[in-house]
């Protein structure tokens, strides 16, 4: 069956239909979400509110994208609008300008349980930009669209965000904060 | 141009390397940064290759739940009449456990010295009053077997009246108190299994309530439906 036969059934009131969306789409939404918000309890909040929304406002989905994209949409936006609740806006960090330290060994930077260590460490407002641009690979209009911030903004916070990320899987990061490499 | 490039400025020339003036050049002459520019390449890329996660276990149900479609969410307030199906199914709970007892003390007498309970020295169950928790409180003096059987019945015939009742109520406050009783009924069901999980008549009376609640509710959310578009 496909999403616009299983959403006019889900529409109708048929579970079955709404179980079939859910297990096809559960785990983009909570991938996403996960990363944005960088823990584990909110993001079982986050995803369930996003799933109840999604059913609860599947009259207005128009088909004009996937139910995927959509259903995408509204989880990255349900992250973004629980984020700001809690009062987590994009910052800077002063440690984003430092100078390249030692490079971690390839094997660190492509172990991605080491990755999503390092994103659950990043400050909210970098975590959500870089899961949008680079794991979710939204443009920085559409970031900026969703958040609410300049284009400019999306683009400092991208790279300032990808410098910490880089500083927090280097082995030597103790080392690096003590200054510039010769 | 510094020394090195920082992070922000490698990271940038990831994207736009116009934007960072004599970036190129510097990083083909020194080998830290180009080895940096490899490394931050390769996190992007390993960025965008991160693996979907599994969704946490329980979170279909607990969406269902907020959504008030789960078939064995407890009833907010039971019909007092369900009262009387709640001790029913109580009491075949304990019928079965003791006549599952009743049973395996024969075998035991069977096999060996070990005294086990007898048949002889049965006490007496209630059925259809008093708390089925409490056999012994019971002047009633029937075998477990027939009094099993009288349970059942009683519980077909419960149904029975419930489906007569829901026949003459067409419409979907019809549906919906159906659905509430049957509620009231899962509900009671489930307190009974509690009491003797292994129990087949039970378990198969819950699962068709439960299949039940589910048509019921497929058919309220149609008739609703259909309600909503006359107008």
């Amino acid at each position: 069956m496909s999403d616009a036969q299983l959403i006019a059934a889900a529409r109708a009131g048929d579970r079955r239909a709404m179980a079939a969306l859910y297990s096809e789409h559960a785990g983009r939404v909570y991938s996403v979400v996960r990363r944005m918000v960088g823990d584990d309890h909110l993001a079982e909040d986050v995803s369930q509110d996003a799933w109840v929304r999604a059913f609860e406002k599947l009259h207005l989905f128009r088909g004009d994208s996937s139910f995927g994209t959509w259903m995408h949409r509204l989880a990255v936006n349900t992250a973004l609008n629980r984020l700001r609740r809690q009062g987590k806006r994009p910052d800077v960090e002063a440690t984003a300008h430092r100078q390249p330290g030692p490079p971690p060994a390839d094997e660190t930077i492509l172990n991605q349980r080491l990755l999503g260590r390092a994103l659950d460490q990043l400050s909210p407002g970098y975590r959500m930009v870089l899961v949008m641009h680079d794991v979710e690979g939204l443009t920085h209009e559409e970031i900026a669209e969703r958040t609410g911030v300049a284009v400019g903004t999306s683009k400092s916070q991208l790279h300032k965000a990808r410098a910490r990320m880089r500083d927090l899987l280097s082995p030597a990061r103790q080392r690096d904060e003590a200054g510039n490499h010769a | 141009m510094p020394e090195h490039l920082n992070r922000v400025q490698i990271s940038l020339l990831l994207e736009q390397p116009e934007d960072v003036p004599g970036g190129p050049e510097h990083l083909a002459d020194c080998p830290e940064c180009a080895r940096e520019y490899e490394q931050m390449s390769r996190m992007r890329m390993a960025l965008s290759g991160l693996p979907e996660l599994e969704p946490p276990v329980g979170e279909w149900a607990a969406v269902q739940e907020r959504l008030g479609l789960d078939p064995l969410r407890r009833p907010i307030g039971a019909p007092p009449w369900w009262q009387g199906a709640r001790r029913v199914l109580q009491a075949a709970a304990v019928i079965a456990l003791f006549a599952a007892g009743l049973m395996v003390g024969r075998r035991g007498a069977g096999q060996g010295d070990s005294p086990g309970p007898s048949a002889l020295t049965t006490t007496a169950v209630p059925v259809e009053a008093g708390d089925p928790g409490s056999p012994g409180e019971s002047s009633l003096a029937i075998q477990p077997a027939e009094a099993y059987l009288r349970t059942v019945a009683d519980l077909q015939q419960l149904r029975d009246s419930f489906d007569e009742s829901a026949s003459r109520q067409p419409g979907p406050e019809a549906f919906a108190e159906r659905i509430t009783h049957l509620d009231a009924m899962i509900d009671a069901s489930r307190d009974a299994l509690r009491e003797a999980p292994e129990d087949p008549v039970l378990n198969n009376f819950l699962f068709q309530l439960v299949d039940e609640r589910e048509d019921l509710a497929g058919q309220l959310d149609q008739t609703l439906r259909m309600t909503a578009a006359e107008y």
